[in-house]
């Protein structure tokens, strides 16, 4: 690690002051002259037959511009890993909420009466809510074509059938041998809720089509390149014909990487030759959008009596809805389900299940949250049996630099030992109990960081500033700063002289969208090798002028500095402005990285959803909780993170993804919770669905320990995921230990609480 | 953003000009206070009344003020802020205060009004939905349906929708009233009776009423009092329970004892016999525990809000028996007379 | 029918000829382009919509435009005097309050309303003052700090100096 001059510095984020002015445009704030509204039909019903679909007394309705249905729109379908869904639903609906048909009118109010006149016919189908129902042999099956659906993984291994539809298998060491040798096995059996991810921007997108015929599209989105692909296969559009502008994100969380209201304004644009504006409405987001998958996990550890962990099965049955649009999430549940341990013999069985209801995504955590609730409660609960210590348990069995995953993967810049160890410091642990009815708990996390393909370009200008260009969005976690500091960094500047261009698909090159804590580690790396690209070409340019060879040369403050003798030095601007229109041209630097090259070995992992990820971040959290034993209502004081993210950026920026994670998982632990009863979501709303207010936040501590991952800049790595998946068994760990409830399944509610106590009536 | 449904809108400059507006509008016209309960409301398409009438301007129906002889006047406009921070209302009945302080969210009581609190309407899980929403399946009693879908069974034809005010509950508690105002005359009620107990239409006022003043009576001078509200977040949320309690202690022992219990069914409900239990007795942990068993008796949630019922009223059960251990020790604390 | 109503929006006057229907919100957004104050859930719960009516903090979207006949409403964009940010608007950039914005016009006008009548809020004041408007980004922490942290600005404003570690180029006097 070097001396930095602006990586770890305090930055204020580049868009701050457009922030807090009110002047940052958001999808919501575009509005075009011309522009046309849209609403979506959806469907009443969790699974039905389409009979008959008539639009006509909407189309004559007066100020109506367009009515599509399936009917009008080529029948394509996207999806992460399956393909299965298309823009409007297509012979039959499979969810309520689901899209049947949209309308494009001169005013909002126009635009719903006229959804209120298409008469659609169902003829109602038998549905399946439950994950573990839709597996049975006589469960009704939501998708008949499920075989022929084009996937993007390796099906071989797996056949798909009936309403699984992805599922992957990890094996290693042997697992029966395992449980054999062990002095104690462990069984337990974990649910987990649906959790919406509450960005509190809606989705939004006004889709145009400019005067060369070229739709352009205004949208919320994390993944810009992605939404062009989609758009270009759903519509038959060539990609070179799409332009996606996001504007700033409101908040994304996973939740927009997602390509929701983007086709159907896309759609209805194409067909009126008119701006189209498209905004999910709150109950929308609730009932059309996707949340956190909920589901069921089984967890088998074999132990020895001191505590080593031998042997681990696991079987995810998580519940995608009735599409499966980020079936990954199942994948990343199964590599974080053996926790960040060393265990030698591991079978892990992981299900994407269909039901008939609202479809589950991408949210921070991304899979993780569910298993690791599982992995943590089971590790307190052999902490307990075999009368451990919580910590000393975690610390015997933590993985260490140069162990491997059980997936075969080898793992680089490993803390989590480290991360134990301060926590427990910070926290002055003696044991958990505190007092009567308070307790701490403890819980380690691990989760997948960086990879997959992004690139960057870096434009020198005259006056010696730079201008990045990068397709990894700012989803509102301050990417934007980020990239700012690291090109400054490599090229002698401060942030101010550095522009980030960002997700403007005619602008920037390709990235595959942010996700799995590769915003900063794998985007930001894209950056850093661009910079330094154009450090080479400025120094080589430089060096020619200066007579000095070019590997005495370094930049620093707006120059080119002799590094034997900093007196001799040229400014930026003088290279680059005359200089550059002396010899060699322009300066523009490039990078095209993709940190996800290395295949799973077959023999241990079958149906990878993904390449090896680029590396894992680590994170120990201890809750610190009062139980009312009479109500059963948890009262979190305080919660202390200690984070593994290698070299820190921008201090602030990791402190309030931190924070902000943190709080996600306190939702997820207490609270939140999306009530599905018969396909209908009952509590669609912030009011019902309960994100955690300023006033229900603990006392906050938090650290982070030394640490270098050699694949990101400067040794930097990702934190918006780990932050929240450990949150929710820290609480419930900490509730066990302060009044000796166990509660397996989320959230944690004073009833369960009660009911763990065997409370009952007075 | 979708529009609400239209309306037209007056703004009478007194009381006896609303009076006159409703003589002639009924039940066409809503009123407004605040709009924290009516908007949203008629944003999810419960309520497309042809008139709405707002009592801003009415300058008569703000403010707190204490009348020797009369009691606490509260005017009904009065925001739930101006409430809780009422100097008169913090030195003689701070649990009216507090309990107004319980409310929303701070943006929700500047804007929300003790009037509107009293005649916030009942809810249900079945019946603030959207129509969106409601076009998946039938109809509720209170949306012109035939059953109650929250009553056991959900066969029952009356509506149970829930009463989930806090500061009324207190203010029930506090044994006031109520004073109505139409073109042809005034009527002042107590609170307990403005409320019907049916959910469709919770409140005893008419379409042509006006609520003009809610007193609280000088001979609750020196009662004890107290609010606690059972819910998931410390913000925004309506209580899952409220339970209010007034009492008298004297000579250590307590006196004039009422308990009202919201949150749970479709009006602020008085704990019956708890008074006579607690008259002219000490309050120990003993009687503190059956009078708890009696406000638990009184409670009888249904699936109206999500959440457990038998759960919801154990909280009842646990919050009485609170409001009761507080009132205990304020009693012990004030030697027997003086307010909280 | 459409009513005439006057508006003094961040000290500018407009009059409006508006449907009663209409709330504060779809007039700032839709009839005045003040995109600042945001639209989330349209039924109370968010506080993503705070203005100040009169120098009470309200939420727009369950605001009667109508109601607001002869009242000054303040937002996000009439915050800034000239080209000086407010002090809570330093604060927020200053203590990294801000992630995806979205909150922020809402937070800083509710904190405002706060700062004006508690010119000194201790944190969990400023938490209580908070707690009707949500955010999913920030854990709420560094708001609580940038309220708090709000007064300091504003005097070291007075001094002519900045608070908060703004990065400066050695030599950028040059």
């Amino acid at each position: 690690m070097g001396a930095y001059t602006v990586i770890g510095k305090k930055t204020p984020k580049s868009d701050a002051v457009a922030k807090v002015t009110g002047e940052a445009r958001y999808a919501t704030d575009v509005y075009l002259r011309g522009m046309l509204w849209a609403r979506v039909l959806r469907s009443p019903l969790p699974h039905a037959r389409i009979v008959r679909i008539d639009t006509s007394k909407a189309r004559a309705l007066k100020g109506v511009h367009a009515v599509l249905t399936a009917a009008d729109v080529p029948d394509a379908r996207y999806g992460a890993l399956v393909l299965d869904m298309g823009m409007f639903a297509r012979g039959k609906v499979r969810y309520i909420g689901e899209a049947v048909a949209a309308v494009a009118a001169v005013d909002e109010p126009t635009a719903a009466r006229a959804v209120d006149l298409i008469e659609v016919e169902y003829d109602p189908l038998p549905a399946v809510f439950d994950p573990l129902e839709a597996l049975a042999p006589n469960a009704p099956i939501l998708h008949e074509a499920l075989a022929g659906y084009t996937t993007l993984f390796d099906r071989t291994a797996r056949a798909m059938q009936g309403n699984v539809n992805y599922q992957a298998e990890i094996a290693c060491g042997d697992v029966e041998a395992g449980f054999a040798a062990s002095d104690f096995v462990f069984e337990d059996t974990y649910q987990v809720q649906k959790q919406h991810p509450s960005y509190m921007e809606p989705n939004s997108t006004v889709a145009d089509v400019d005067a060369e015929g070229r739709l352009v599209i205004y949208n919320t989105t994390q993944r810009p390149h992605i939404n062009q692909a989609i758009l270009s296969s759903l519509l038959g559009v060539p990609i070179a014909k799409i332009r996606v502008v996001p504007c700033h994100v409101g908040g994304g969380f996973g939740g927009k990487n997602r390509t929701l209201t983007e086709p159907t304004a896309a759609a209805l644009a194409l067909k009126t030759r008119r701006p189209v504006r498209l905004t999910f409405s709150h109950e929308e987001e609730f009932t059309s959008a996707t949340t956190r998958h909920g589901g069921v996990i089984k967890l088998k550890t074999g132990v020895k009596k001191d505590g080593t962990l031998v042997a681990s099965q696991a079987t995810l049955y998580y519940d995608c809805g009735a599409y499966a649009p980020t079936p990954n999430a199942v994948w990343l549940g199964a590599i974080s389900s053996t926790g960040p341990y060393r265990i030698p013999n591991v079978r892990v069985e992981a299900f994407s299940i269909y039901t008939n209801k609202m479809m589950s995504g991408a949210f921070r955590g991304y899979g993780a949250p569910q298993s690791t609730f599982a992995r943590e409660s089971q590790m307190d609960r052999i902490a307990r049996e075999l009368g451990l210590d919580p910590f000393e348990l975690r610390l015997k069995n933590c993985l260490v630099e140069g162990d491997s995953l059980h997936t075969g993967q080898p793992l680089h810049s490993v803390q989590v030992r480290e991360t134990l160890l301060k926590a427990r410091a910070m926290v002055g642990w003696k044991g958990p109990r505190l007092g009567p009815n308070r307790a701490l708990g403890v819980a380690c996390g691990i989760f997948a960081c960086g990879g997959f393909a992004t690139s960057s370009i870096v434009k020198m200008n005259m006056d010696g500033t730079a201008t990045v260009a990068t397709g990894a969005m700012d989803m509102g976690q301050g990417l934007r700063t980020v990239m700012r500091q690291i090109a400054a960094e490599v090229l002698g500047l401060a942030p101010d002289d550095v522009t980030v261009v960002i997700g403007d698909t005619d602008l920037t090159p390709f990235d595959v969208g942010i996700f799995g804590d590769r915003g900063t580690h794998t985007g930001g790396q894209a950056v850093k090798l661009a910079a330094e690209d154009a450090r080479d070409q400025i120094l080589a340019a430089a060096a020619a002028g200066m007579g000095v060879p070019a590997g005495r040369l370094e930049l620093r403050e707006r120059k080119v500095v002799d590094r034997t003798a900093p007196e001799r030095f040229l400014h930026l601007r003088d290279v680059l402005g005359g200089g550059q229109y002396k010899k060699g041209g322009p300066i523009i630097g490039k990078a095209s990285i993709n940190l996800t090259e290395t295949a799973f070995d077959p023999g241990i992992v079958r149906g990878a959803a993904t390449k090896m990820f680029s590396t894992y971040t680590f994170a120990t959290h201890v809750a610190e909780v009062e139980v009312d034993p009479r109500t059963g209502v948890t009262k979190v004081d305080k919660i202390t993170a200690v984070h593994d993210c290698g070299t820190v950026i921008n201090p602030d920026g990791l402190r309030g993804q931190i924070i902000g994670g943190m709080a996600t998982g306190l939702g997820y632990a207490l609270y939140e919770d999306v009530i599905i009863e018969q396909g209908q979501v009952q509590n669609p709303s912030f009011l019902e669905c309960r994100p955690p207010t300023a006033v229900d936040m603990p006392a906050i501590e938090f650290a982070t320990v030394e640490g270098y991952d050699a694949k990101g800049p400067f040794g930097a790595k990702g934190v918006g995921n780990v932050s929240v998946i450990n949150i929710a068994p820290a609480i419930a760990n900490a509730v066990e230990h302060a009044v000796g409830a166990r509660v397996t399944s989320l959230p944690v509610t004073p009833l369960k609480v009660l009911q763990a106590l065997g409370a009952g009536e007075v | 953003m979708q529009p609400l449904p239209k309306f037209e809108y007056r703004e009478p400059g007194s009381v006896a000009e609303a009076a006159r507006l409703l003589a002639e509008l009924g039940s066409r016209a809503k009123l407004i206070g605040g709009g924290t309960d009516l908007v949203p409301s008629m944003r999810q398409g419960l309520y497309t009344p042809a008139y709405v009438i707002s009592l801003q301007r009415i300058a008569d129906l703000r403010g707190v003020a204490w009348e020797d002889g009369v009691g606490l006047r509260i005017g009904p406009m009065t925001t739930l802020r101006e409430m809780e921070a009422s100097a008169e209302a913090r030195a003689r009945f701070p649990f009216l205060a507090a309990a107004a302080r319980e409310v929303g969210s701070p943006q929700l009581r500047e804007m929300g009004t003790v009037g509107g609190n009293l005649c916030l309407d009942t809810r249900c899980r079945h019946f603030n939905q959207s129509e969106d929403w409601q076009d998946c399946v039938e109809a509720c009693v209170k949306r012109g349906g035939e059953f109650c879908k929250a009553s056991p069974n959900g066969r029952a034809r009356k509506c149970f929708a829930v009463f989930s005010a806090d500061l009324a509950t207190a203010l029930v508690a506090a044994n006031a009233r109520v004073t109505l105002q139409s073109a042809g005359g005034a009527r002042t009620i107590e609170l307990a009776d403005y409320y019907t107990g049916d959910g469709a239409s919770p409140t005893a006022g008419r379409p042509d009423e006006v609520l003009t003043e809610v007193l609280v009576p000088s001979a609750m001078q020196g009662v004890l009092g107290t609010y606690l509200k059972y819910r998931m977040r410390q913000a925004i949320d309506y209580p899952i329970a409220g339970v209010a309690l007034t009492l008298r202690p004297r000579d250590g022992r307590v006196h004039d004892a009422r308990m009202v219990v919201g949150g749970i069914s479709s009006r602020p409900v008085i704990v019956k016999g708890l008074g006579a239990l607690l008259e002219g007795k000490v309050l120990d942990e003993t009687l503190a525990e059956s009078a708890a068993k009696l406000a638990r008796k009184s409670a009888t949630p249904l699936a109206n809000t999500a959440g457990d019922r038998a759960h919801r009223k154990q909280m009842v059960y646990e919050f009485a028996r609170r409001a009761l251990a507080e009132a205990a020790h304020a009693a012990a604390g004030a030697g027997g007379g003086e307010a909280r | 029918m459409k009513q005439v109503v006057q508006l003094n929006v961040n000290d500018a006057e407009h009059e409006l000829a508006l449907d009663p229907s209409r709330t504060l919100l779809e007039v700032l957004r839709e009839s005045l382009g003040l995109t600042g104050t945001k639209e989330v859930c349209l039924l109370g719960s968010c506080g993503a919509c705070t203005v100040l009516v009169d120098d009470r903090p309200v939420l727009a979207c369950l605001t009667l435009a109508s109601a607001c006949q002869g009242k000054r409403v303040l937002t996000i964009e009439g915050l800034r005097q000239g080209e000086a940010l407010h002090p809570l608007q330093q604060a927020f950039i200053d203590k990294g309050a801000v992630q995806c914005g979205f909150c922020t016009p809402g937070m800083i006008m509710a904190g405002k309303a706060l700062l004006d009548r508690n010119p000194h809020p201790t944190p969990d004041e400023a938490r209580a003052a908070i707690a009707g408007n949500l955010c999913r980004c920030t854990g709420y922490e560094q708001i609580v700090e940038a309220i708090v942290a709000a007064p300091a600005v504003d005097e070291a404003a007075r001094v002519g100096a900045r608070e908060g570690g703004h990065y400066l180029m050695p030599d950028m006097a040059e």
